[in-house]
């Protein structure tokens, strides 16, 4: 084949071009970090990275939704807590009352005022609300307080508490379809079998007509409240450590996302510099060729 | 019978032969770097010889013309190569400039928008009491994010089409202009010919064939007379010997696109008739503006439509079932668009519904997080939700995003998608994904018509360029011939002398 002067130049400067083409692309990469800057860079990687960055976004809600389920679960665990502890005080009352045969009407009166504040302590307890408000036991009416109480402990008359609340515990999603209870359905908690209020209006009743048989009664019930309340609490902490155990999960899945999304996205630091360096020579190799292999014509030799 | 006056007659003869070659070698020396100049070559003959009694005796050297050196086969090639070049160069950069549009690989994006959007509404399945107005918020505003984001890239997509229209207006008068001077060459060289090859002519006539191969796909006649033929795809005649035919760009105003009739269509301008010819021409840049134009960016809006009354149309479906905070009324969340005749334009008129947009006068409350089944039953009409209850956002709304569920397609009907089924996110990562691959296709396209272009080009340049070394080596050829010609002179002249002297 005949090469002259115009092929060689127009070879050359094509050449010099794909080379220059080259260098930009691992330049780019270079500064970016990235070996997808675009979707045609690698179109199966790209929606690839894409389905795993949005997956990413989907767990660190998930991570979200953990952090705030333990808000409202600590909530409501420390409410039943308290209301355990005040119901346990309650028991230790009663039975000291229970033993004492004679009283004398000062004691009782003192005895009276103690049961009437732990059944507010534990109705306080109930109305408990989650740090950033909604009140526990009350369900999805969240904004309304779980028990509303009526009267007072009075001669031969004990307060009366309704359940205001909506009868359910709230459920939070920590996962794909994976649903924990964060609250307890007030109701059930506290006004179920085991009436905590009427246990402990019960006692104050037996108090104040001294009748034993009663208080002894009194005592069944609260313990058996007091047992509820604790089952109750048992079965948040399944939730907790639930909780505990997809947070370690999702984690992880987290890590393993942004690996994979970093090692379909992110350039071989390694490669990109050693490619840069080799395409460099490259060009300045045949920039050197061209510049040579251009100028010469017979002219030069006769 | 031949004597000595003969004798210097043939040396002359060559004399002037070695000036005219000078002459060629000189000019092919001058233009080479002229672009679509071909090399010619002085073509010679012995002269015609003398019949004598002792033998024939030659009559010196005989020019009978200069040549141009081509190869037709190579250059009709070359015109055909380089139309499918530049028209995949034209595809190329139109794909990069869709991909700027759509990139999120560099910048948050509109599946970052999608993925913002859901993740606000699984913030407000968790939010507790106070934060709950928050939250709300946060769903309009991560919503109006995402819409913005849908209009900047319907905006952008039809500014690059209102863009690729002007490039198909700008194109035209180039392409009359060069079909006025073929013709106005074609009748010089027609003329020229009548004496001799009008060798540069017809180099500057290919050459203006070729920039017209750029511009639009031709097919080419050459006739006999030198003049050049030329047709438009379709068989429409674009130059007829010295008779140019024109386009003409017109503003259609029957024009399909109903979202924006500004575009001009292609008009044929010929013996007094003139009609549309858009959807004929092919090849070239104009045939890859007037593709651009039509399908490829019409096809990426008509996909991007698709893509927001899909996710409306779902998203609206699953909102009205559940229930808001102020009444137990049946709200879209975007405003609704099953009204119209087809999903068309669905991407610039995707925006927060009345009920919502406070704007508008609605109210973020309006937002159905929660499950009608949980109003309490003895409600009167008219309960709405309760405050606490955002089981509708967790269950229902934010599984959204990956349930699966007929996709509408460009072009479908409100009411019924013929697309597959797909969840809202992947619907969104294949639109882009899609456009990623497209444009790699391109690139390859291209790169490959590159390289056969360029075989091409080193083709015609192996057989028309001119080489210095050659014409450097003529040159020395020619000196040496004419020395020895003037050599022949001076001992013709001499032996004249020698006679002269004799006497």
């Amino acid at each position: 084949m005949r090469i002259t002067q115009s092929t060689l130049s127009r070879l050359g400067i094509s050449q010099l071009s794909d080379q220059r083409n080259r260098l930009a692309r691992t330049q780019e990469q270079a500064a970016t970090g990235l070996r997808i800057n675009r979707p045609s860079d690698d179109p199966v990687g790209y929606r690839t990275v894409l389905f795993l960055k949005d997956a990413s976004s989907q767990t660190s809600t998930f991570l979200r939704s953990i952090d705030l389920a333990r808000v409202r679960l600590r909530a409501t665990e420390s409410a039943l807590d308290g209301a355990e502890d005040a119901l346990s005080r309650a028991g230790a009352l009663a039975v000291g009352a229970a033993s004492s045969t004679n009283q004398n009407p000062g004691s009782a009166a003192a005895l009276k005022t103690q049961v009437a504040q732990l059944f507010d302590e534990v109705l306080s307890s109930a109305n408990v609300r989650a740090p950033g408000g909604g009140y526990v036991f009350s369900g999805l009416a969240s904004d309304s307080p779980a028990f509303t109480k009526a009267g007072d402990f009075g001669p031969g008359a004990t307060p009366t508490v309704t359940f205001t609340g909506e009868a359910s515990a709230v459920e939070v999603e920590i996962d794909e379809g994976v649903l924990i209870e964060v609250t307890r359905d007030g109701q059930a908690a506290f006004q179920g079998a085991d009436d905590a209020f009427a246990a402990l209006s019960r006692l104050w009743t037996g108090i104040d007509q001294g009748d034993v048989d009663e208080i002894r009664g009194a005592i069944t019930d609260i313990e058996a409240a007091r047992a509820h309340l604790a089952l109750e609490r048992s079965i948040l902490g399944g939730s907790d450590a639930k909780a505990d155990s997809f947070e370690d999960r999702l984690r992880l899945q987290e890590q393993n996302i942004a690996s994979q999304v970093s090692f379909l996205e992110d350039a071989d630091a390694f490669e990109v510099y050693s490619d840069l360096t080799a395409q460099e020579a490259a060009l300045q190799a045949s920039l050197q060729v061209n510049a040579r292999l251009l100028q010469p014509t017979l002219l030069d030799y006769i | 019978m031949a004597g000595l006056f003969d004798a210097l007659e043939t040396a002359t003869r060559g004399l002037t032969v070695v000036q005219r070659g000078m002459a060629t070698t000189g000019h092919n020396i001058a233009n080479v770097n002229t672009p679509g100049y071909s090399r010619q070559r002085s073509v010679l003959v012995a002269g015609t010889p003398q019949p004598d009694a002792a033998g024939t005796i030659g009559s010196g050297v005989e020019q009978l013309t200069v040549e141009r050196i081509v190869d037709q086969f190579v250059n009709t090639r070359l015109v055909s190569e380089t139309s499918r070049y530049a028209e995949l160069d034209a595809d190329a950069s139109l794909y990069r400039g869709i991909e700027a549009i759509v990139n999120d690989q560099l910048t948050e994006g509109l599946t970052d928008e999608l993925s913002a959007f859901f993740g606000s509404l699984d913030g407000l399945a968790n939010a507790i009491e106070e934060g709950q107005p928050v939250a709300r918020g946060q769903v309009l505003s991560a919503a109006e994010s995402f819409v913005d984001t849908v209009h900047r890239w319907d905006s952008q997509l039809r500014t690059l089409q209102r863009d690729t229209d002007r490039g198909i207006v700008g194109v035209i008068p180039e392409i009359n202009a060069l079909a006025r001077e073929i013709a106005e060459l074609n009748g010089r060289i027609a003329e020229g010919e009548t004496l001799s090859p009008a060798n540069d002519l017809r180099d500057r006539q290919e050459r203006l064939v070729l920039d017209l191969a750029q511009r639009v796909e031709i097919t080419t006649v050459r006739a006999d007379d030198g003049s050049i033929s030329i047709r438009l795809p379709g068989g429409l005649s674009l130059v007829d010997r010295r008779v140019a035919g024109q386009l003409e760009a017109v503003v259609d105003p029957a024009n399909p696109n109903p979202l924006d009739a500004t575009f001009s269509q292609v008009f044929y301008v010929g013996s007094g008739s003139s009609f549309d010819v858009t959807s004929r021409i092919s090849g070239g840049e104009l045939g890859s503006f007037i593709e651009a134009r039509e399908q490829v960016i019409a096809g990426t809006i008509a996909e991007l439509d698709a893509f927001a009354y899909t996710l409306a149309d779902r998203f609206n479906a699953a909102h009205r079932d559940g229930v808001g905070l102020v009444d137990d009324a049946a709200n879209d969340f975007f405003q609704d668009m099953s009204a119209r005749p087809t999903i068309d334009g669905a991407a610039r008129d995707l925006r927060i519904s009345d009920a919502i947009d406070p704007d508008r006068g609605g109210t973020v409350e309006n937002i159905a997080a929660g499950d009608r089944a949980n109003i309490p039953g003895s409600s009167p009409a008219g309960t709405p939700g309760l405050i606490g209850d955002t089981t509708w956002a967790r269950d229902v709304l934010t599984n959204l995003r990956t349930e699966r569920a007929p996709g509408y397609l460009a072009g479908d009907v409100p009411g019924s998608p013929t697309g597959n089924d797909v969840g809202i996110a992947a619907n969104l990562i294949n639109l882009t994904g899609e456009i990623g691959q497209r444009s790699r296709t391109a690139n390859r396209a291209l790169e490959q018509q590159e390289a056969l272009l360029q075989s091409v080009q080193d083709r015609r340049d192996s057989i028309s360029s001119v080489s210095i070394d050659e014409e450097v080596a003529e040159l020395v050829k020619l000196q040496s011939n004419f020395q020895a010609n003037a050599r022949v002179v001076r001992t013709v002249t001499e032996m004249i002398r020698d006679l002269f002297d004799a006497i």
